[in-house]
């Protein structure tokens, strides 16, 4: 955990803004995804060269797999998928990250395809994702998904190979909730797990659906998937542990002169229950040390100066050693937009405030004027 | 109306005589197109008889275990009963189905599989269903041309089942063609042997699945109505007096494996080479003896009308029905 969280300090430097497109669905590789959350992350640019930018602006977010487009083909499922997307800022030219989060309810119905390769540590397989697929190399091999929802494999038309009935996070067992998984058994597939899985404690489903095969079957079968590569699948659900494992990410802004301020971006997986498919905005936890407070806020913004952040609809501004500024209007450019470039006010509310401004300022002169006449 | 009922006596008669008809070690029983070898032999009783009606040596009868040693090739379906006669059926000799083509096999529990007992069969079936064995020989299932299905409950020791044994003397991995399946409850018993890593299990439906389809749905082979409770092979455990007596003797008959005599029957295992054993506890001192062969003796000289004599080796011991030792 401790490793992670180093890697995580020295591969992020800081955050930039949120954006979000979240239901907007693409195409890539013969699948179309659809976005969960987006967010803007600046990374420092390592290896820079004379002239370059400090920062780097990235797009990153959670994507679920909601549809195929091809067919009698082999399709992998990947981890991380880029793509360009339009809410990328435009002074960019790098591509936005997505992790791939789950498979989205029907996605592959009806579909036929020579193999799909499902990646380890997906969060959810979502209701009859794949109803009617046919394999056509045989076997369906599926790793476990946090969440199995309901009548996954109903109709499927192939040998389908549950690799493990639970999950593990730093060689701990972690249970796979099974949501009405094997609710409807009459159009079930030969549903099998390794021998040594059929004694695994889970919750919601009843084994006795289960067919059991050998590790040397097993073994065969997963290999049929991945190709000659033996040890391609232990690589790669090790990689993947690290990546798709962490429930927080945490970023650290300060300096030798400024009080430390640590925002934690929580991505509540756990919390949403039946709407994983639809992930919660980003959450950022701040520890203040120049306030001594903690809060948590639905946006957070920064640059070299200053940082902003939302809370309950309303923007609050802070200089970067936490001070909170309360003259708003001392941002603001002439057209009322803060340094992030949000309209504060209209041009009209800043034409009214600073005529009222020069109203007030002329009264006030007026007054003066007059105590001096009158020798106040 | 009269002839009927002399046809019945008859019959009757006729079946009693057959069943009585008594076998000794080594003896040929052909039944069915199936042969059975005697493999020993020992006196038991009828189950309704008592302390009280057995009145002389004649309450006596042999009963036994045998092992088939060859099937005919023509039959489509093999029924190997439990129980020939009152011999229990315990194992089959080596290569007997070797070769041969038959659409099922019913098997009944057995003690052992001979050596590549099961070498190349091939199965109209399309699966050969293998009930509780406890002992297997070499190369049983040596290029079996079906699927193998263990419908066992008990511990198995699988020897080198899985194994052929090539010229030279060695061992090398040796499965049948089709699948290896099993219950998933007793996969336990199965974690030990090479194929596990490559059989399949189910859990008790499709388990029933997998063996109705085996014996192509045929529901005499599936209710296993073979059972060797509807045989009378007789009771092994008698007392020479009435069981609430403190005297007398409580004989048990059975059989045990001799490994130092040879091979009589073939190639096969030596742990299979039975002899009679009878287990004789004294009800008053508490103390219990073993002998190979147990007479019952009747002579008219003596006032109680018969006794008892038991033989292990060269030592012959008489005794009373009261197990009082009679001295020579």
């Amino acid at each position: 955990m401790r490793s992670i969280i180093i890697f995580l300090f020295g591969l992020v430097s800081c955050l930039s803004a949120y954006a979000s497109q979240r239901g907007v669905s693409f195409e890539k590789d013969g699948l179309v995804y659809t976005i969960s959350s987006e967010i803007i992350v600046l990374e420092y640019n390592i290896g820079r060269k004379a002239g370059e930018p400090e920062y780097i602006v990235v797009n990153r977010g959670e994507v679920y797999v909601s549809g195929v487009t091809v067919s009698d083909s082999v399709v992998k499922i990947p981890t991380v998928v880029s793509y360009p997307s339009t809410y990328c800022r435009k002074d960019t030219t790098v591509m936005a990250q997505y992790r791939v989060l789950g498979i989205g309810a029907k996605a592959f119905e009806g579909a036929r395809l020579k193999d799909l390769i499902i990646p380890y540590g997906l969060r959810f397989i979502g209701n009859e994702a794949f109803h009617n697929l046919e394999i056509t190399n045989g076997v369906l091999a599926v790793p476990p998904a946090r969440k199995m929802k309901a009548n996954i494999f109903e109709g499927v038309k192939s040998k389908v190979l549950m690799i493990e009935l639970e999950d593990t996070y730093l060689q701990t067992p972690v249970p796979i909730i099974f949501e009405k998984t094997f609710e409807r058994k009459d159009n079930l597939p030969d549903i099998y797990v390794c021998h040594a899985n059929i004694n695994t404690v889970t919750t919601g489903i009843d084994k006795k659906i289960f067919y059991t095969v050998g590790k040397n079957v097993y073994k065969e079968w997963m290999l049929r998937s991945w190709g000659e590569q033996k040890s391609a699948y232990n690589m790669y659900r090790s990689s993947l542990l690290f990546v798709t494992k962490e429930a927080s990410s945490f970023h650290t802004f300060h300096s030798d002169d400024a009080p430390k301020i640590t925002f934690k971006t929580a991505r509540r997986y756990d919390k949403v229950g039946a709407d994983i498919d639809m992930l919660p905005p980003y959450e950022f936890e701040c520890r203040n040390t120049y306030t001594n407070s903690r809060d948590t806020y639905e946006e957070f913004t920064m640059n070299s100066s200053i940082f902003r952040c939302k809370k309950g609809g309303k923007y609050l501004y802070f200089a970067l050693d936490g001070k909170p500024i309360t003259n708003i209007e001392s941002l603001l450019d002439s057209s009322g937009r803060d340094p992030f470039g949000l309209q504060v006010f209209s041009k009209e509310e800043i034409k009214e405030k600073r005529a009222a401004k020069e109203r007030e300022s002329n009264l006030n002169k007026k007054v003066n004027d007059l105590k001096k006449a009158f020798g106040f | 109306m009269m002839r009927i009922v002399f046809t019945v006596i008859f019959a009757f008669i006729l079946s009693f005589r057959l069943f009585a008809e008594e076998y000794s070690v080594g003896d040929v029983i052909q039944e069915n197109g199936i042969s059975y070898k005697v493999l020993v032999t020992y006196l038991v009783i009828d189950a309704k008889e008592t302390p009280d009606t057995i009145k002389g040596p004649d309450k006596f009868y042999r009963s036994g275990e045998v092992m088939v040693i060859n099937v005919d090739k023509d039959l489509t379906d093999v029924v190997i009963p439990p129980v020939v006669g009152r011999f229990r059926v315990v194992g089959l000799t080596d290569s007997l189905f070797y070769g041969h083509g038959h659409d099922r096999i019913w098997l009944p529990e057995l003690q052992f599989v001979g050596n590549g007992c099961f070498a190349k069969l091939k199965m109209g079936s399309g699966a050969l269903v293998v009930h509780n064995v406890a002992n297997f020989g070499t190369g049983v299932f040596d290029e079996l041309d079906a699927e193998l299905i263990f419908d066992i409950s008990k511990k198995v020791t699988w020897g080198n089942a899985f194994y052929r044994m090539k010229e030279d003397s060695s061992l090398v991995p040796s499965q049948p063609k089709g699948l290896v399946k099993i219950n998933t409850r007793m996969l336990s018993h199965i974690k030990y042997c090479r194929v596990y890593d490559d059989c399949y299990s189910a859990t008790a439906d499709n388990f029933r699945k997998w063996i109705s389809k085996a014996f192509n749905d045929d529901e005499r082979f599936l209710k296993n109505d073979l059972n060797e409770r509807k045989y009378n092979l007789g009771r092994r455990t008698y007392p020479t007096t009435s069981m609430r007596g403190k005297n007398g003797l409580l004989i048990t008959a059975g059989a045990r494996n001799v490994k130092d005599l040879g091979y009589p029957w073939g190639s096969l295992t030596r742990d299979y080479y039975r002899q009679s054993k009878y287990t004789v506890v004294d009800k008053k001192k508490r103390k219990t003896s073993y002998y190979q062969d147990f007479i019952p003796v009747a002579d008219v000289t003596q006032k109680r009308g018969w006794y008892v004599r038991f033989v292990d080796g060269e030592e012959e011991v008489n005794y009373t029905l009261n197990g009082k030792l009679i001295k020579k």
